[in-house]
């Protein structure tokens, strides 16, 4: 038997929750909520002809509990480099990367909200629009519908003339804060250890200095990152920035296992050192693997060109916006 | 104006439009009773994932539970195959994995119960 076509057309993804899930649909003439409890389907339609308001309330800004989530995430991958069992590391790694991608996942799909749909008789709420972007889809979408059927408000003549008295005035301008250079810092400095990194593995000559060189500017790395992360909450609007710099502190958490282990081998060499009454300790030497050294130079150079050129061009957009505002 | 269902004439007090269809409020209460009309529809009950539980969760959290589960299970996707899914579209895919689930659960039950029947003949040492 050949089955009916639906009428239904997917209008928002799914809003999963653990007993179930929500979704919106459209059809020609009304909107269709749909939540499910797995075996059952509960329908509420609104037709076009009947909705009086969509309401879009913006949450308040979640970014600094995201911030946490990402640094409690990567600490859980740390824990990786404190136990020694294979499995034991393998797990630490794989359920890390896993809250990592939550993090970012929920970072990258941006600010929250709420949307409220009103009738003559009720008021409910879409569950399936939770972020802002996605409301902005749904009522670049729901829109014409609406229109063609009750009329559109800018042509509508029933508006009184007063209305119009205020259509003019602008609203007062709000001061844009400045956007510091912490990112071009952070992603400059990512791409000198690119560099500084093969010369102190090629040159150990060197020595205790390239080595020192390296310890600080590692850490310097990870405050930067921290700092241009913590920042951008109240801030810096600049999205792909943020994203980089997230990826490379995840990258500068990796990093700690290669200079774990030469910090491991260093610890092993004063203590046998020590054993043999030795009146100097070794010195620390930067020597690392070619694998390790190929990951720690290739994130850097990805990470800190692939930065530098957003941070600009996005400060270029910024600076464009600024001017279109004022 | 007659009833686009059974033909009935009908006055202006009981036509009832139901997405161009013109109904009387008899076709109308019964097209609702037997799901016929989707678009006045507030539930639906999805047989398929409930076929596909019957299957799957006797057999994760108590393995002998299957034994019950698989026969109900195929018993639901015989019974509701044919029975309205979602208003939204939906594939019947639920149902075939159920349905394989199924039928390999009570495969393995007739393998071990086939073991058991003839286990004394394989451990029996010939003289």
């Amino acid at each position: 038997m050949a089955r009916v076509k639906s009428i239904y057309r997917r209008l928002t993804g799914r809003y999963r929750t653990l007993l179930g899930y929500s979704q919106l649909w459209i059809a020609t003439d009304h909107l269709l909520l749909v939540k499910s409890s797995r075996i059952a389907e509960e329908y509420r339609r609104f037709a076009f002809s009947d909705i009086q308001a969509v309401v879009v309330t913006e949450l308040p800004d979640s970014q600094v509990t995201q911030f946490v989530g990402v640094l409690a995430a990567l600490l859980w991958t740390a824990l990786a480099a404190t136990v020694t069992s294979n499995f034991s590391r393998a797990f630490f790694l794989v359920s890390g990367a896993w809250l990592m991608a939550l993090a970012v996942t929920n970072l990258v799909r941006g600010q929250r909200c709420r949307c409220h749909l009103h009738t003559a008789v009720s008021r409910e709420l879409l569950t399936p629009i939770r972020r802002v972007r996605t409301a902005r889809e749904f009522l670049a979408r729901i829109r014409p519908e609406i229109e063609a059927v009750q009329g559109s408000l800018l042509a509508d003549d029933t508006i009184p003339a007063q209305a119009g008295d205020v259509v003019g005035e602008t609203p007062p301008e709000v001061p844009r804060p400045s956007l510091g250079y912490a990112m071009e810092i952070l992603f400059g400095l990512i791409l000198v250890d690119a560099i500084v990194i093969p010369v102190a593995q090629r040159f150990p000559a060197l020595g205790q200095t390239t080595s020192s060189l390296m310890i600080t500017t590692f850490f310097t790395e990870i405050v930067l990152a921290i700092f241009v992360l913590v920042r951008r909450a109240s801030h810096d609007p600049r999205r792909a920035g943020f994203l980089l710099a997230i990826v490379a502190l995840v990258c500068l958490g990796v990093d700690i296992f290669g200079i774990g282990s030469m910090m491991v081998a260093w610890f092993q060499r004063v203590m046998e050192s020590a054993q043999r009454q030795e009146s100097t300790p070794p010195a620390f030497v930067w020597n690392l693997s070619p694998i390790w050294m190929y990951f720690m130079v290739g994130w850097r150079i990805f990470v800190g060109l692939a930065g530098l050129l957003t941070a600009r061009m996005e400060r270029a957009s910024d600076t464009l916006e600024g001017r279109a505002a004022g | 104006m007659p009833c686009d269902s059974c033909g009935r004439f009908l006055c202006h007090l009981c036509d009832l439009e139901i997405h161009g269809r013109h109904l009387c409020p008899g076709c109308f209460e019964k097209g609702v009773a037997t799901q016929k009309i989707e678009t006045v529809e507030t539930r639906r009950t999805m047989y398929d994932s409930l076929a596909l539980m019957y299957a799957t969760l006797p057999f994760f959290a108590f393995f002998w539970g299957s034994l019950v589960g698989a026969p109900v299970a195929i018993y639901t996707i015989l019974r509701r195959w044919n029975a309205p899914s979602s208003v939204v579209p939906r594939t019947r895919v639920r149902f075939y994995i159920a349905a394989v689930l199924a039928v390999a659960e009570l495969g393995v039950f007739g393998f071990l119960i086939w073991i058991l029947v003839r286990a004394p003949s394989f451990t029996a040492a010939p003289k």
